[in-house]
């Protein structure tokens, strides 16, 4: 069963996305912000991050680059979630090394198969 | 500014949100109420509560929008902090009400979905109501992709273009930046409604989001190119660059390109444009190619026309002739002509190559043929003065195989000649056959002083005469088998009874059967004739033929 660690501050997003992976039977793990889930990632060695851009203590582009300069993360891969469907999102996630992008609103069905792509390519 | 005071322009943005959102939110909040007291609520009464919770923190956001706001950076970051606040509880709508309605349709808890229904739908207005009040993005978007200051396009690349695309804040994107543009726009939220729109109205372009609820975007174009109305119309895929795999299988499927998400106004323009660019040109292609069609149509009557109506009708001399092009328009051609009251001359001719040249040249061909024999010439004379004219001009290098004979009505004497023509036959009354022997001489417009040479032959009355041309002996059937002389022969030989129509009409079937529905390859012509002898009675002309 593949582990992903959702990085999220919003509790009603963290806790209705967690949910809808489990359904999906994905082991979910969770971090409400950048620091947290930079921990979490060295510590419990998820499949795949899924990491909120706009969150406190440290955000989601720098901690994305955290992990992509540490070797012992930087194979994960990480989906980043941003709030606009703009181009320069897109961009600064790629940049900061976020293997992918989605957007909100989740569809889902998009972001699982983003999911089973990066799981696949490893 | 003092602490606690409001920006006027703050408290306006907050008035414009109130007025354009709030009326969206409190259709949320209704249907957030109902799914609370539906039946089968108590299932997934914790997902409903917190439903039921974020519903309460739009409604709080909208109502309240002011004090939110705050002035930290500016009008421009006030707007988007709101927005971005405003779409976090939709977010959690959207999903909970997503996770409640698969969790629904696993348990078959079917008194909760249509709330579920009413609930997404309210959504989905909200997000169109928020990106009304707070057009922020669009503008950023702009910036962004270098976008502003694009000349604008030119009115034929302009098109009547679908989206198909079940984000909503992807077709607000598109539906307001392409109607910029000056395209005329139409939007859906899924396949199916994709499908019954380019089924009912014309389209120039669709745009397909790859992974929609219901119908994916693969599957509808799929369903586009097996319909043979919509096989020209373009398809642009959108799609995640990641899938790379589907966007092949999408271009091989008939798609014309795809267009990476998050968009990119340059590359976007660019490549509708040339989508439409490529349709405009298909159609002036296509036009040009109807406007052929229907001249090739009226030049395969107007050929049919110049060939005779009928045999001239004559007591002793029965006839029938036939021409089918092998195209719309060929280079056969047969001719009858009355000499005078007892000599009927004819002639029946193949024109080298095939369609356009060989009609036009089968025309003067025939035209100068008839002006010839006019003058009470000779067949081997009027072949020698015919080469004459068409050798002497001839750039095209073509020219014509020509069998022209003359028959004297009372003896039944058929005086011919043959310029490269294949051999005639005749048809004995009692079945046997007889190839009429050539005479050696050359096609007719070759050599400018070619020799040609009579002979004669005689028809014993009930004898048949047939003339054909090659595309009847020629005719190629399954596995490459020719249709031969010998083959000829013995079908004529069980017809020797029948009328010169029924003769012609009887080898042309004949072959038809024997190219078993392969397309013909050559023109095919055949033209009759039956000697009927000198009459006993005035009333021995009820054998003559009425084709």
């Amino acid at each position: 069963m593949s582990r992903i660690l959702l990085v999220e501050d919003n509790e009603m997003n963290r806790d209705m996305l967690s949910r809808r992976l489990l359904r999906k039977g994905y082991e979910v793990a969770v971090a409400t912000d950048g620091g947290e889930g930079v921990a979490m990632a060295t510590s419990e060695r998820p499949d795949l991050i899924l990491m909120d851009m706009s969150l406190p203590v440290l955000n989601g582009w720098d901690a994305t680059r955290r992990l992509k300069a540490d070797a012992a993360t930087r194979h994960i891969p990480v989906i980043a979630l941003t709030a606009h469907a703009m181009a320069a999102d897109r961009e600064q996630a790629l940049g900061a090394g976020c293997d992918d992008y989605e957007t909100k609103p989740i569809e889902l069905p998009r972001l699982l198969e983003k999911i089973e792509t990066l799981l696949r390519r490893d | 500014m003092a602490a606690g005071a409001i920006d006027p322009r703050l408290a306006a943005i907050a008035e414009r949100v109130r007025h354009v959102v709030g009326p969206a939110t409190a259709s949320i909040s209704a249907a957030a109420a109902a799914l609370a007291a539906a039946p089968n609520s108590q299932d997934v009464a914790d997902e409903i509560a917190r439903i039921g919770i974020a519903a309460g923190q739009l409604v709080e956001m909208v109502e309240g929008g002011a004090p939110a706001l705050g002035d930290d950076g500016g009008i421009e970051a006030a707007c988007s902090r709101l927005r971005h606040d405003l779409r976090t509880p939709l977010v959690a709508l959207k999903g909970y009400g997503e996770l409640v309605l698969e969790i629904a349709a696993d348990e078959h808890l079917d008194g909760v979905t249509r709330e579920l229904g009413r609930l997404l739908e309210g959504v989905a207005e909200v997000m169109v109501a928020i990106e009304r009040a707070l057009p922020a993005p669009s503008r950023a978007m702009a910036a962004e992709d270098h976008g502003e200051g694009l000349p604008p396009l030119h009115p034929s690349l302009r098109g009547r273009i679908l989206i198909a695309d079940d984000s909503q804040a992807n077709r607000d994107i598109l539906v307001q930046y392409l109607g910029r543009e000056g395209h005329e726009v139409a939007a859906v939220a899924d396949g199916l409604s994709a499908l019954d729109l380019v089924m009912e109205q014309p389209f120039d372009l669709v745009l397909l989001d790859m992974i929609m609820p219901g119908m994916n975007g693969d599957e509808v174009l799929k369903a586009i190119k097996a319909e043979p109305r919509l096989r020209l119309l373009p398809v642009i895929m959108i799609s995640a660059l990641d899938a790379v795999d589907r966007i092949v299988h999408c271009i091989e499927a008939g798609a014309e390109d795809y267009l990476p998400k998050p968009f990119n106004r340059v590359l976007l323009r660019a490549r509708i444009g040339a989508c439409l660019e490529k349709k405009r040109l298909r159609e002036i292609e296509l036009a040009y190619l109807r406007a052929v069609e229907s001249e090739l149509t009226i030049a395969h009557e107007v050929q049919q026309s110049i060939l005779p109506k009928g045999f001239p009708p004559h007591r002793a001399l029965a006839g029938h002739g036939l021409m089918v092009p092998a195209r719309d328009i060929g280079g056969d051609f047969y001719d009858f002509f009355v000499l005078d009251d007892d000599h009927i001359g004819i002639a029946l001719g193949d024109v080298s190559g095939k369609g356009i040249p060989a009609a036009v040249y089968m025309a003067m061909v025939r035209t100068q043929l008839r002006a010839t024999a006019s003058f009470g010439l000779a067949p081997a004379e009027c072949l020698a003065r015919l080469n004459q004219h068409l050798a002497a001009d001839n750039p095209s290098a073509m020219f014509v195989s020509l069998f022209f004979g003359i028959v004297d009505c009372v003896s039944g004497v058929v005086t011919y000649a043959n310029g490269g023509h294949n051999p005639p036959i005749l048809v004995r009354a009692d079945g046997t056959t007889e190839w009429v022997p050539g005479t050696g001489d050359l096609l007719v417009g070759v050599l400018p002083d070619s020799d040609y040479h009579e002979a004669g032959l005689a028809l014993a009355p009930g004898d048949a005469l047939l003339v054909y041309s090659d595309g009847v002996v020629e005719a190629v059937g399954p596995a490459d088998a020719v249709f031969g002389e010998a083959r000829l022969a013995s079908v004529l030989s069980g017809m020797a009874d029948r009328s010169p129509a029924a003769l012609a009409d009887g080898v042309l079937a004949v072959v038809r059967n024997f190219e078993a529905g392969q397309p013909a390859s050559d023109d095919l012509t055949c033209v009759a004739i039956r000697f009927l002898g000198a009459p006993t009675t005035a009333t021995a002309n009820s054998h003559q033929e009425a084709p």
